[in-house]
């Protein structure tokens, strides 16, 4: 079916620092303390841009852009 | 003057004003000169014989480590090979005399360094040049060399060039091979020229064409030369980009679309749909790919780079993966919505930065009486374009006295022709310049 329609909220600051607490050793990255401010910040920049996309409804035919040509 | 005469004065210059401006990171003395007696030999020939250039520091230069702005890179062992678009401003007859300055990784819209030091804006030397290819900029501002290469995955061309008061050319995305180059973000990575003249930038341009089979991206397509067409006549169908485009910006930066409007005879404005939207997705996606190229250099070095892009970087590395898809998608979308517009009209019109060169170390900008971030503003107007690949001719404009400003002419795909040919029109006609600043 289509994405919905429906408002989708940037998560809030808990959520991504959860997030980000969880995901930095799964992909194996360390952040010094004075890092993690800049950081978050950085997520809730694009997690706010991701909304914005995240909220736009697409046909499920509408494919990826990118394309692979063998 | 011989050839070898002319290069070796271009060095000199080049090393008397270039360390207040920051452009250069290297100077490739002994084969420009040598590559200069060939040309005196008639050894070497063609469009751009003599013409002396410099390169990004993220294009390889046989013998140099290419640094794409970051102080990892400085251990990569010396490139062994130039990039293919080297090779071909080469066998044109242009001689590279060094490479260029640039934000780090290329993840930058201002033009500073911490490792180099900024790029500085040749009109004002406290001010940025923009990036993140600033040394391209500040090279060509400064008349240190008429042709630079740079490359532009969010603006980093057009924002430059508009900052710098130069020409630039982002061509379609796929048309120039990006071999032997360092990359930030596969799918929207470009690279193309800037310089002082539409005649340069279109022969720079043409002599790049050509298929390279060591770029997997590069589109099946065949050269189409620009430079016999630039001062064709005939009517070219342009609008203005309403809406987004027309918010958010200095009255300066609108005024400077309203010139070349005028100029060029646009009868009415179109509106990119979703364009804010766009933008978003581009950040994203940007975001995730550029985060998954540095993914192990982030895990084991990441207190060499430039906290600026580490911070962003690092945030890039834990987006989701259906943030990114949902934004390729969008994508796809978006791109059908744009291309349509191109049925009604040739070329569209749409302010390059949002505001003028700010001050070296500004973070800030008040806007519309709204203080915004600087950094994520800087790419406003080029991010929705690129993000489709759009062909784009940014040209030099001045509403008023003092520092450029940018105007886009963007094009259909593949029809750089027609973006070139409308800079032209408007360079002849006065209206876009790119007049050397005063050093």
């Amino acid at each position: 079916m289509p994405d919905l329609p429906h408002p989708v909220a940037p998560p809030d600051e808990a959520v991504l620092r959860a997030h980000a607490a969880a995901v930095l050793p799964l992909l194996g990255l360390a952040a010094e303390p004075a890092w993690e401010a800049p950081i978050l910040q950085n997520l809730q920049v694009i997690a706010a841009a991701a909304a914005l996309v995240l909220d736009f409804p697409l046909d499920e035919t509408v494919e990826p852009a990118p394309r692979f040509e063998p | 003057m011989s050839a070898r005469e002319a290069i070796a004065a271009t060095l000199s210059r080049i090393e008397a004003i270039d360390p207040g401006l920051g452009a250069f990171t290297a100077l490739t003395r002994e084969r420009a000169l040598a590559r200069a007696g060939a040309v005196d030999r008639g050894e070497v020939t063609g469009p751009l014989a003599g013409t002396p250039f410099a390169v990004k520091n993220l294009f390889d230069v046989a013998g140099l480590p290419t640094l794409a702005g970051s102080r990892i890179n400085r251990e990569r062992p010396p490139a062994t090979r130039d990039a293919f678009l080297i090779r071909q401003l080469e066998a044109a007859g242009a001689i590279l005399v060094g490479a260029l300055n640039m934000g780090e990784y290329a993840y930058d819209f201002t033009g500073e360094n911490i490792h180099d030091g900024p790029s500085r804006n040749p009109h004002d030397l406290t001010r940025m040049t923009g990036g993140s290819s600033g040394g391209s900029g500040a090279a060509a501002g400064a008349g240190l060399v008429p042709l630079t290469l740079g490359s532009d995955t969010n603006g980093s061309i057009r924002v430059p060039s508009a900052f710098c008061g130069v020409f630039g050319l982002k061509p379609t995305f796929g048309r120039l091979s990006r071999a032997g180059t360092f990359p930030f973000v596969a799918s929207f990575d470009h690279l193309g020229p800037m310089g002082l003249s539409v005649a340069g930038i279109a022969a720079a341009y043409d002599a790049m064409q050509g298929r390279d089979a060591d770029d997997h991206w590069q589109a099946d397509r065949p050269v189409e030369p620009t430079l016999p067409g630039l001062d064709a006549e005939g009517d070219l169908r342009v609008a203005v980009a309403g809406g987004y485009f027309a918010r958010n910006a200095a009255p300066e930066a609108l005024a400077a679309v309203r010139l070349a409007a005028e100029a060029l005879g646009a009868t009415g404005t179109v509106e990119l749909p979703e364009a804010a939207r766009a933008r978003a997705s581009a950040y994203v996606i940007s975001a995730a790919e550029g985060a998954a190229l540095h993914l192990d250099r982030l895990r084991t070095r990441a207190a060499e780079f430039d906290p600026a892009t580490r911070d962003r970087l690092i945030a890039g590395a834990m987006i989701p993966a259906i943030w990114v898809q949902k934004a390729q998608r969008f994508r796809r979308w978006y791109r059908e919505q744009v291309l349509a517009l191109f049925e009604e009209v040739d070329l569209i019109l749409a302010p390059s930065t949002p505001f003028r060169a700010p001050r070296l170390g500004q973070t800030t900008m008040i806007v519309d009486g709204r203080e915004i971030p600087l950094r994520p503003n800087i790419g406003l107007f080029t991010q929705p374009i690129s993000f489709i690949g759009l062909p784009v001719a940014a040209v030099p404009v001045r509403p008023e006295p003092g520092l450029p400003l940018g105007v886009q002419i963007i094009a259909a795909p593949w029809r750089e022709d027609l973006a070139l040919r409308a800079a032209r029109r408007l360079e002849r006609a006065g209206i876009a310049a790119a007049p050397v600043a005063a050093l």
